[in-house]
């Protein structure tokens, strides 16, 4: 999350992945730095290894794409 | 009337149905730690800061993950809150001083899994001048002094921080710990106290907070050579956890019994710390298992972070410390002076302890 906004900061675009579990924490954070704009890409939690992970990125992918054009 | 926003001080609570409906407001709000709160008022926040002798709006810093800043005015409305008096406040405000010190870390110990919460360690001529217990059952209910301060910090992280349950605390099980954990040290004891090891006078009064599990008990009995509960407590130490991997420190609290006990004998505090680093610790072959199954290392290949550049693995029956220095052994007396029992408080290692100056 916080390596998300830092990016933001710096004016380049960023997308936060957070896993279920983290969700609201994600949203707490989001609010209270004022970056409401800050897209949030949801997978399951957990993220189960190295293997099961890069499934779940693969998934993800698109949506991250989207997120970071501003679709 | 009771304001939601931020930096407003509540009032309207001059009637006994008006308190337990602010009360009540409060729990809507999940402006608590589960508990009711004192409500604040203008009157009993002002006399908080007055106490203190500090700008109402001094920042202090911003309290992790929600990133609430905490102004004196902000730390004395939690400390009426949590039903502190104003001579408490110069405590209260230096413990928040080191808890947001960046050494310290709470960004790390708020949003973890571990079950670990900000011990607040009290020395110095203040713990007797405002009555923290650092007698029989000081890690228990029953002072105001250590329970208020301890649940003062407890709020600020709640309030502040929004370390609210599987949001902001993210701690898979928690701890009774993380309510309130303030202790007195250090005052009938037969060595420097702990302040004094980081440069402090004894006259000074000092907080330090430190990263810990809940207090671990240990009943030695018997009777013989202290040298005894000392080894019990060490054995209490020797297994595998945060300490063991990450080293840091460990804080041990020891009763007055014991250490005048081990000082009659001739043992300093520098000699307990040594007998604690050499006899706290763990076979490496069990250790190399852990390491192993926890976090998939290659033992062979070494591992500069992990693992005490020192040691030797080539050396038969070689065991591994739980710190990595002898000073890194924190060694407290509080507690009953009529009764031998030990304590342990498991660190999470990834946070510095820090101690301040009490000033007012």
């Amino acid at each position: 999350m916080l390596d998300g906004i830092r990016f933001e900061e710096t004016g380049k675009p960023a997308v936060v992945v957070a896993t279920t579990s983290f969700v609201r924490l994600a949203y707490s954070i989001r609010r209270s730095m004022n970056l409401d704009d800050l897209p949030v890409v949801v997978i399951s939690h957990p993220l189960g290894g190295a293997d099961l992970a890069g499934e779940k990125a693969s998934e993800a992918a698109p949506e991250i794409i989207k997120a970071v054009i501003g679709m | 009337m009771i304001h939601g926003s931020k930096g407003k001080i509540v009032s309207g609570v001059n009637t006994s149905q008006g308190v337990i409906d602010t009360i009540e407001q409060y729990y809507e709000n999940g402006w608590t730690d589960g508990f009711p709160i004192v409500p604040p008022t203008e009157v009993s926040v002002s006399n908080m800061i007055n106490a203190s002798g500090r700008d109402p709006y001094e920042v202090l810093g911003v309290v992790p993950p929600r990133n609430g800043v905490a102004t004196v005015e902000m730390v004395a409305t939690n400390a009426v809150m949590a039903g502190c008096k104003p001579e408490y406040m110069p405590v209260v405000l230096a413990a928040v001083e080191a808890l947001l010190d960046e050494e310290f870390d709470v960004q790390g110990l708020q949003a973890t899994s571990d079950p670990a919460a900000p011990m607040v360690i009290v020395c110095g001529p203040v713990v007797q001048e405002i009555g923290i217990n650092h007698g029989a059952s000081l890690f228990g209910p029953g002072t105001r002094a250590n329970a208020t301060i301890g649940r003062s910090l407890r709020l600020i992280l709640i309030n502040l921080g929004g370390g609210y349950p599987d949001s902001g605390d993210k701690s898979t099980l928690g701890s009774p710990a993380k309510y309130s954990y303030c202790v007195g040290v250090d005052i009938d004891t037969p060595w420097p106290s702990l302040h004094t090891e980081f440069g402090y006078s004894e006259s000074d009064s000092c907080v330090m907070v430190y990263a810990a599990d809940a207090p671990r008990g240990n009943n030695p009995g018997g009777s013989g050579s202290m040298e005894f509960p000392l080894w019990i407590l060490a054995d209490s130490m020797s297994n595998l956890n945060h300490n063991i991997i990450h080293g840091g420190h460990a804080v041990v609290v020891i009763s007055p019994l014991i250490a005048h006990g081990l000082a009659e004998e001739g043992w300093s505090k520098e000699e307990v710390q040594f007998y604690l680093y050499e006899n706290a610790r763990v076979p490496l072959d069990r250790v190399q298992r852990y390491k192993q199954l926890r976090y998939g290392r290659d033992q062979e290949a070494g591992d500069p972070y992990y693992w005490p550049k020192w040691l030797n693995v080539d050396e038969p029956d070689v065991s591994v410390p739980i710190v990595r220095d002898p000073r890194n052994m924190l060694v407290l007396v509080a507690g009953d002076p009529a009764r031998s029992r030990s304590a342990y408080c498991p660190a999470r290692p990834y946070n510095r302890p820090v101690i301040k100056k009490i000033t007012v």
